[in-house]
C-alpha cells in the first residue's frame, strides 16, 4: 500500500536488476553504520512490509503487511507451514528478493545501525550492510558453498576488510572455524565443498556469516536439511555463538517446538502475514490466535501417548488474489459470519506491555498482538490451557 | 546433426514467441504463437514462389542471352541478368525448389529411418542394440559435412548422391534421440503394461512408445532441416553438389561470387532467399518446441 | 596424469574408436559403384592406368587384406599415394594442417572473445536490450551460412575498405594471422551464437543459485562475485558445449577455406572430390575425425579441471 519511499533510494536507479555491473560510485551511499550494541535497543524496523512475486497466475504476496521490530541481542522467531512466506519475509530483512522483479513495498529500517529504509535498494547499494551487519544462515548447506573454490578461500572472502595481510587473514578463517567447532580447521582450508558433509558445511556457512560480527544474523531454517542428530548441534552452536557475540538473531522455521525452546520472542506467520507476535511464554501459555493454538495443539507433546496426532484440517491458501479478512477463516474453528467482513490487523492483545525475556529479562519485550478479531474469546479460554489435550479435544 | 546443437534451445522460451500483440483469427493452436505463425507463413510463402515458379515469372531460368550478360534490373528482368544473360529472378524461383527438395527429402527420410532405427535398437535391445548405437558413435565423430563430402566424392557429384549422402550420414542424429527417448519409455507404466498384455512389438512400439519419442525427434527434424538446407547450398556452393547449369541457390552464391563488386545481387538474392528458408524452418521448430511443451 | 582428469583406462577406450574410425574411412571409398579404377580414371582409362590402380587399392585382394593394407598405410603415416600429386598423402597433409589448425585456433579464441561477455551480460541483465539483441541473432545467426557471410565480409571489409586481404594464407605469422582475420570471424559469428545462447542459460542458472546469494550476502562487489564464483561455474557446463559442436566449427572450415582460398585441410578435400583422389578424401576425412576426437578429450580435460568434483570422480 505504502509505495516504497527508499531514503536513500535514487532515481533511475534499476530495482529490477539483481546484479549491477560497473558502478562502484553508488555503493557509498548507504552510510556507514554506527554499530552501538545495547542490548534491548531497537535495531531493526519493520513497516507495512509488502513482497509480490508475479507470477502468470497474478502477483503472489508473499508477505503482505508485516510490521515488527527486533532488538539488539534479541532472538525473534519466526514459524509457518511451507508457502507462509516465512522464508521470502526474512530474506526481504536483509533486502533480497526472490526474482529481480519482485515488487517491495513499505519500509525495512535499521535504526540501531543508523539505515533509514532498505526496501527496493539495488543489491549495489546493500554491500555496505551485507557481512558487515547482517548475514544470512541459509537452508540448504549443501547448495550454498562455492563447489569449485576451497573453503578457505570462501570463508577469507568474508572477512572483508576486517583483516590485513594473507598470514592473519589465514590465521582468523582457521579461528573462525575453530569457534564453529570444524575438527581440525587448519587441515581443511584446501578442502572443496563436495568434500564436506552437511554439517560440516553449515558449520562452515556460521563461520561465514559471523566473520564480521554482524549485528544481525538470518537463520532461514537452518537445520531443516541436515540429519536429524546434527541438527541440535547446529541450533546448539548458532544459539552460543548468538549470546557470545550479541548477535541478533531472526530464526525462520516451520517447528514451533524449536522455536519455543530457543527464542525471547515468536511471530506466528500464515498467509503472508504476521497472525500474532508475542513473547514465547506468553505465546505457548495464552495464544490469541486459533492458528496459533492450532499449532501449539499440533505439537507431538500435546497428545496424550496413546492418543494420534492432531493435525490442522486443511490447507493454506495459495498467496494470490486475498482480501483484507482473516485468511485463516477456512480452516478455523472460531470462525463466524461477522468474520468474513472483518478486516484484519495485528493489534495489541491484554497481556501486559513490555514484559522482560524469559531468557534474558534485560530485554523488555513489546506487547502481545494478534490479528484475530475473536481475540478477547480466547482469552476467556485460556482458562484452560491449550496445552492440556482434553480440553482441546472437546472444543473442536 | 548438421546444425548447432544448443541445450539451451529447447529449454528457453523466445521472446519473440511471446509476443501477445498476435490476435488474429487462428486456430487455437496458433494463437499468440509468432514463432509458428511466422515460420508457417513465411515457409508457405518460399513453396508457392518455387513450386509455382511459372505463375510469377515468364523467363526461364536456363535460357541463355550472350547478348545481355549481368544486365542491371528491368522490368523485363526485374533482378537482372547473370554471366549468361540468364534472368536472375527466374533462377532464384526455380532454383528454389531444389533446396526445398533437399529440406523436405532430406529431412523425412532420415527422420523416419533414424527414428525406427533408434526405437528398435532401445527396444530390442542386444546386439541389434550394441551394432546401430556404435555405427551411430562412428558417424558423430566425423564432421558431418565431411561425412556427406567424402560419399559424394566416392559416389560421384550429382544431386541424387548428395540425397544419398545425405540419408547415409544423417540418421544417426534421429536414432540418437529416438534410442534414448524409447530407453526412458520402456520404464513408463504403460508401456510395461502394454508388454504384459502381450501386444506385438510394432504395435508397442507404434502406439505407445511413438508418442513420447516423436515430439523431440520432431524439433530436431527443424533443426535438422535448416542444416540440410545450409549444407546443401554449401555443396552446391563448393560444386559437388547441384551443379551447372541447374540453378539452386547455394550455386547460384558461388558463381555469382565473381562478381560481386559490379553485381553483388547475383550472390546476396539467392543468399536473402536461402536465409530467409533457414529463418523459416528455425521460427517453425521454436514454435513447435513451444507448442509441445505447453502441452506437457 | 591424474590432475588432468585423464586415466589410462580412459585413453584405452578410445582405442576401439580410432580403429572405428578408420574402418568408416575405408568403407566410405569402398561404396564406390562399379569397378573403382573405372571411376577413378573417367576419360584418362587404360587398362593399363586401370590395372595400376587396382593393385595399389588392393581391389585384387580380399576385403580384410584390403583394410590391413590400408591400416598399414595409416600407422606408417603415408596414407597410400595421391593419384592427383604422385606423393604420398602423409607428405600433403603435413602441409595442409598447418592452416587449418591455426584457422580453428582462431576461431575458438574469437569465439571466446565474443560470446564470453555477450553471454555473461545477457544473462546478467536479463530482458535487456543486449538480451533481446543476441536472441534475434541467434535466430538469425543459426540460419546464415557461413560462405555467404564469408562472401559478404570480402566485399565489405576486403573489396569496399580493403582492410583484410580477401583470400590466401600470407607469409610468416603475422601474414598469417592478418589472412585469417575475416575468415576466422566468418566462422565464429554462427558459432559464437550458439556459445552465447549456452553461456547466458549457464549464467543465470548460477546467478540462480544459493551460492551467489551467500556471496554477495559476503559484501564483496558484484565483479568480485562475477570473477570469482559465476564465470567459472557457468563456463564448465559451456565446455561441454563446445566439444559437442567442435564437429560442426570443423566442418564449417572446410567451406570457408575454399571461399578464402586458404590452403588447408578443407580445401584440399574439396579439391580432391573433384578430382577423385580417394586416399586424400580418405586421408582427409580419418585426420579430420581424430582431430575432433582428439579436442573433444581435450574440452573432458578443460571441463573436470574446472569443476574438481568430476576431478575426484575420476582418480577415485
Amino acid at each position: 500500500m505504502s509505495a516504497a519511499t527508499p531514503a536513500l533510494g535514487q532515481p533511475g536507479s534499476r530495482p529490477d536488476s539483481t546484479e549491477q555491473v560497473g558502478t562502484p560510485a553508488a555503493e557509498e551511499v548507504v552510510p556507514a553504520p554506527a554499530d552501538r550494541r545495547e542490548p534491548g535497543d531497537v535495531l531493526l524496523e519493520v513497516r507495512d512490509l509488502r513482497v509480490s512475486i508475479p507470477t502468470a497466475a497474478g502477483p503472489v504476496h508473499a508477505a503482505d503487511g508485516v510490521t515488527l521490530t527486533l532488538r539488539q541481542g534479541e532472538v525473534l522467531g519466526v514459524v509457518g507451514e511451507t508457502g507462509s512466506g516465512k522464508s521470502v519475509t526474512c530474506r526481504a530483512l536483509l533486502g533480497l528478493r526472490p526474482t529481480p522483479r519482485t515488487e517491495v513495498s513499505g519500509t525495512v529500517a535499521y535504526p540501531g545501525l543508523g539505515v533509514d529504509d532498505i526496501t527496493g535498494l539495488p543489491p549495489r547499494r546493500l554491500r555496505r550492510l551485507w557481512g558487515r551487519h547482517v548475514a544470512m544462515i541459509p537452508q540448504n548447506p549443501m547448495t550454498s558453498l562455492d563447489p569449485v573454490r576451497r573453503i578457505g578461500d570462501q570463508v577469507a572472502e568474508a572477512l572483508g576488510d576486517t583483516v590485513h595481510g594473507a598470514a592473519a587473514r589465514r590465521e582468523r578463517v582457521i579461528e573462525l572455524l575453530r569457534q564453529v567447532g570444524l575438527p581440525a580447521p587448519e587441515r581443511r582450508l584446501d578442502a572443496f565443498p563436495h568434500q564436506f558433509s552437511g554439517g560440516m558445511l553449515q558449520r562452515t556457512l556460521i563461520a561465514i556469516a559471523i566473520a564480521q560480527n554482524p549485528a544481525m544474523l538470518v537463520a532461514d531454517e537452518p537445520t531443516t536439511a541436515l540429519d536429524v542428530l546434527i541438527q541440535d548441534q547446529i541450533l546448539g552452536l548458532l544459539l552460543s555463538l548468538q549470546r557470545d557475540l550479541g548477535t541478533s538473531l531472526v530464526l525462520v522455521s516451520h517447528d514451533l517446538s524449536v522455536v519455543s525452546q530457543v527464542c525471547d520472542r515468536v511471530a506466528v506467520m500464515y498467509a503472508g502475514q504476521v497472525v500474532e507476535l508475542a513473547d514465547t511464554a506468553t505465546l505457548l501459555s495464552s495464544p490469541r490466535h486459533p492458528y496459533t493454538r492450532a499449532l501449539i495443539g499440533a505439537l507431538p507433546g500435546a497428545v496424550a501417548r496413546d492418543e494420534p496426532l492432531r493435525v490442522i484440517p486443511g490447507a493454506p491458501p495459495p498467496l494470490v488474489g486475498l482480501g483484507p479478512t482473516c485468511r485463516f477463516a477456512a480452516r478455523c474453528e472460531l470462525h463466524e459470519a461477522a468474520c468474513d467482513e472483518w478486516p484484519t490487523e495485528l493489534l495489541p492483545v491484554g497481556a501486559p506491555a513490555g514484559s522482560p525475556s524469559p531468557f534474558r529479562p534485560a530485554l523488555r519485550l513489546v506487547s502481545h498482538q494478534s490479528r484475530c478479531r475473536r481475540a478477547p474469546d480466547l482469552a476467556t479460554a485460556d482458562a484452560a490451557p491449550p496445552t492440556t489435550p482434553k480440553d482441546q479435544g472437546e472444543q473442536r | 546433426m548438421t546444425t548447432l546443437v544448443d541445450p539451451a534451445q529447447l529449454g528457453d522460451v523466445r521472446g519473440l514467441s511471446r509476443a501477445r500483440w498476435l490476435r488474429l483469427p487462428l486456430p487455437k493452436v496458433l494463437r499468440g504463437r509468432f514463432s509458428l505463425v511466422a515460420g508457417i507463413v513465411l515457409l508457405l510463402a518460399i513453396a508457392v514462389l518455387c513450386i509455382g515458379a511459372p505463375l510469377f515469372t515468364s523467363a526461364s531460368p536456363l535460357d541463355i542471352d550472350p547478348l545481355n550478360p549481368l544486365a542491371p534490373p528491368s522490368p523485363e528482368h526485374p533482378l537482372g541478368t547473370d554471366a549468361f544473360g540468364r534472368d536472375l529472378w527466374a533462377r532464384v524461383l526455380y532454383g528454389g525448389r531444389y533446396d526445398l527438395a533437399i529440406a523436405f527429402g532430406a529431412t523425412i527420410v532420415t527422420l523416419v529411418v533414424g527414428t525406427a532405427l533408434g526405437m528398435l535398437a532401445a527396444y530390442l535391445g542386444g546386439w541389434v542394440e550394441s551394432v546401430v548405437m556404435r555405427v551411430v558413435d562412428l558417424f558423430f565423430a566425423f564432421p558431418f559435412i565431411v561425412l556427406v563430402i567424402a560419399i559424394v566424392a566416392s559416389l560421384g557429384p550429382s544431386l541424387r548422391n548428395m540425397f544419398i549422402a545425405l540419408w547415409v550420414a544423417s540418421w544417426v542424429g534421429y536414432a540418437r534421440i529416438a534410442h534414448g527417448q524409447t530407453l526412458a519409455a520402456r520404464r513408463y507404466g504403460y508401456v510395461v503394461a502394454a508388454n504384459v498384455l502381450g501386444y506385438s512389438t510394432p504395435r508397442v512400439l507404434l502406439r505407445h512408445v511413438l508418442p513420447s519419442v516423436a515430439p523431440l525427434v520432431i524439433v530436431f527434424a527443424m533443426v535438422d532441416a535448416v542444416g540440410n538446407v545450409l549444407l546443401g547450398a554449401s555443396l552446391g556452393f563448393l560444386g559437388i553438389g547441384v551443379r551447372q547449369p541447374t540453378p539452386e541457390w547455394g550455386s547460384m552464391i558461388s558463381e555469382g561470387q565473381a562478381y560481386i563488386l559490379s553485381n553483388w545481387q547475383l550472390s546476396l538474392v539467392p543468399g536473402i532467399a536461402l536465409v530467409v528458408l533457414g529463418v523459416a524452418f528455425s521460427l517453425l521448430g521454436d514454435g513447435l518446441a513451444d507448442v509441445l511443451r505447453a502441452e506437457q | 596424469m591424474r590432475n588432468l582428469g585423464l586415466s589410462w583406462t580412459r585413453l584405452a577406450n578410445l582405442v576401439p574408436v580410432l580403429f572405428g574410425i578408420t574402418l568408416v574411412s575405408f568403407v566410405l571409398i569402398r561404396l564406390v559403384p562399379g569397378d573403382p579404377a573405372t571411376q577413378i580414371l573417367g576419360n584418362r582409362y587404360t587398362p593399363e592406368a586401370a590395372e595400376q590402380i587396382r593393385s595399389s587399392l588392393g581391389l585384387n585382394d580380399s576385403i580384410l587384406t584390403q583394410y590391413g593394407i590400408f591400416l598399414r598405410s595409416v600407422f606408417s603415416g603415408s596414407f597410400g599415394e595421391s593419384y592427383q600429386y604422385h606423393r604420398p598423402v602423409g607428405e600433403i597433409l603435413l602441409d595442409r594442417v598447418g592452416p587449418s589448425l591455426l584457422l580453428v585456433a582462431v576461431t575458438a579464441v574469437l569465439c571466446t572473445l565474443i560470446s564470453l561477455p555477450l553471454g555473461v551480460l545477457a544473462a546478467v541483465r536479463r530482458g535487456g536490450a543486449l538480451d533481446q539483441g543476441t536472441r534475434v541473432f541467434f535466430t538469425l545467426g543459426y540460419a546464415l551460412p557461413a560462405f555467404l557471410i564469408g562472401i559478404v565480409l570480402i566485399l565489405v571489409f576486403g573489396l569496399k575498405l580493403g582492410w583484410f586481404p580477401i583470400g590466401g594464407y600470407g607469409t610468416g605469422l603475422g601474414g598469417h594471422l592478418y589472412h585469417l582475420v575475416l575468415p576466422a570471424v566468418t566462422l565464429a559469428i554462427p558459432f559464437s551464437t550458439v556459445l552465447v545462447r549456452s553461456l547466458r542459460a549457464s549464467t543465470i542458472t548460477v546467478l540462480e543459485s544459493d551460492f551467489v546469494t551467500i556471496a554477495r550476502l559476503k559484501g564483496i562487489s558484484a565483479w568480485s562475485v562475477l570473477a570469482r564464483h559465476v564465470l567459472r561455474n557457468a563456463i564448465a557446463p559451456v565446455a561441454v558445449v563446445f566439444g559437442v559442436n567442435l564437429a560442426f566449427l570443423v566442418g564449417g572450415t572446410v567451406v570457408i577455406e575454399n571461399v578464402f582460398s586458404i590452403p588447408g585441410m578443407g580445401s584440399l578435400l574439396v579439391g580432391a572430390v573433384a578430382t577423385r583422389d580417394y586416399p586424400v578424401v580418405q586421408a582427409v576425412s580419418l585426420v579430420l575425425a581424430v582431430f575432433v576426437l582428439a579436442v573433444n578429450v581435450l574440452t573432458d580435460v578443460v571441463h573436470r579441471l574446472l569443476d574438481p568434483r568430476l576431478a575426484v570422480a575420476v582418480t577415485r
